[in-house]
């Protein structure tokens, strides 16, 4: 009896499908993003560790282990800054017909260019503190639920610090990148009532040292908070 | 009141789960995707999620519904947002010529149905699931992914 042309693409798309070659590896945070083995990122994550502390001790009032990791801290270990300058650049806020563009539901609203620019200068904040080791400071900003996608302060120091040695301190910064899709498709993830969707924006940060990388971006959404904004790190 | 998991116990559960499921992962992405290069991604990005929970996960249970539920979140969220820039770049498809020329083929003929329809089709038929477990995993009634199924099938005869 002849095979009918579905069992025939089936079969086709199984052969197709099992020659796939499994990673060597599972994929780790820090492994993932930053190609290193495993025993070294451990090693350097404890090294961080143990330099966030000895810093905190000597330049804040506190251990590391009573520093604030709650929501809106900023009390960041004191890292000295990288010597690397990284180039930032802000582009306009779009238009309305931009967005009207796109399929979303959240086309009418508009953010002022003041948000843009606040926006901008909070996730240049976030990024520089990554560049230059201030983990605590850069998680301090997240939203408490994008702080809440970390098992703790430590995993996200043990990933961040692996990836940003691959990013070797420079990164490009977009507010509202032109070829993503806009804000309301980043919002699957994030509780939609914690952003006021009137006055936040979408922020893209490029990482030229992983271009073509999968890896290789970061995008934020910013929104105004009782304090200034929250950060959602979307992806 | 929830099961607290050592480290240890789970990293072993994690690599025990790559090592059996992501063959499977990924084939349930590229039906769902029909894109290599975005399933070879979201197989890498669901075992991320999977390292960040298992230590919340109950490891006595089946992990592979948990991987295929969390795999098609991704698939559907993430590459619906990312599909511009991923559809826009060059296709990085780590095959040699012959199977990629099968593989345009058979792309060509699952391009005419639906995510749904060719992740039915892939489960049932290609995989072994039961109607229910594939429902159940793609959030849908037995009926439905029994319809899903015939008209993949239907499509297909004529593709």
């Amino acid at each position: 009896m002849a095979r009918s042309r579905a069992d025939e693409v089936l079969d086709s798309w199984n052969k197709v499908a099992r020659s796939v070659a499994r990673p060597a590896a599972a994929p780790r945070p820090g492994v993932t993003r930053s190609a290193l083995p495993a025993g070294m990122l451990a090693g350097g994550a404890a090294v961080i560790v143990l330099l966030v502390a000895l810093s905190a001790r000597a330049f804040g009032p506190a251990p590391l282990a009573s520093a604030p990791v709650a929501a809106g801290s900023t009390s960041g270990a004191g890292f000295t800054p990288s010597a690397s300058v990284p180039s930032t650049e802000v582009s306009a806020p779009p238009s309305v017909s931009a967005q009207a563009s796109a399929s979303t539901s959240v086309t009418d609203k508009t953010p002022s260019p003041a948000d843009a620019v606040a926006a901008k200068d909070a996730v240049e904040q976030y990024t520089a503190a990554l560049v230059r080791g201030s983990y605590a400071t850069a998680y301090g900003m997240l939203a408490p639920e994008s702080q809440g996608h970390w098992q703790s302060l430590a995993d996200f120091i043990y990933e961040r610090s692996a990836f940003f040695k691959s990013v070797a301190g420079r990164y490009v910064i977009q507010v509202w990148p032109s070829d993503v899709l806009p804000i309301g498709s980043w919002l699957t993830d994030t509780n939609r009532s914690l952003i006021d969707l009137h006055h936040a924006v979408l922020v893209e940060v490029d990482y030229p040292a992983m271009a073509g990388n999968n890896a290789g971006l970061d995008i934020y959404i910013v929104s105004p908070a009782a304090n200034g904004v929250e950060i959602f790190d979307v992806r | 009141m929830q099961e607290v998991v050592l480290p240890e116990a789970a990293d072993l559960h994690y690599e025990q789960a790559f090592e059996q499921h992501w063959e499977d992962v990924f084939r349930f992405l590229l039906a769902w995707t029909n894109n290599w290069a975005a399933a070879e991604d979201l197989t890498q990005e669901t075992y991320l999620r999977l390292w960040q929970e298992r230590l919340k996960l109950s490891w006595d249970r089946p992990v592979l519904p948990w991987l295929v539920v969390t795999a098609k979140r991704l698939a559907t969220d993430r590459f619906r947002a990312l599909r511009r820039r991923v559809l826009g770049a060059a296709a990085h498809e780590s095959f040699d010529e012959s199977v990629r020329v099968r593989w345009l083929d058979v792309r060509a003929a699952m391009a005419t149905l639906s995510p749904l329809e060719r992740a039915a089709l892939v489960l049932t038929v290609g995989e072994g699931w039961s109607y229910a477990e594939a429902a159940e995993a793609l959030a849908t009634t037995s009926g439905a992914l029994r319809a899903a199924v015939s008209r993949a099938r239907e499509k297909l005869e004529v593709a």
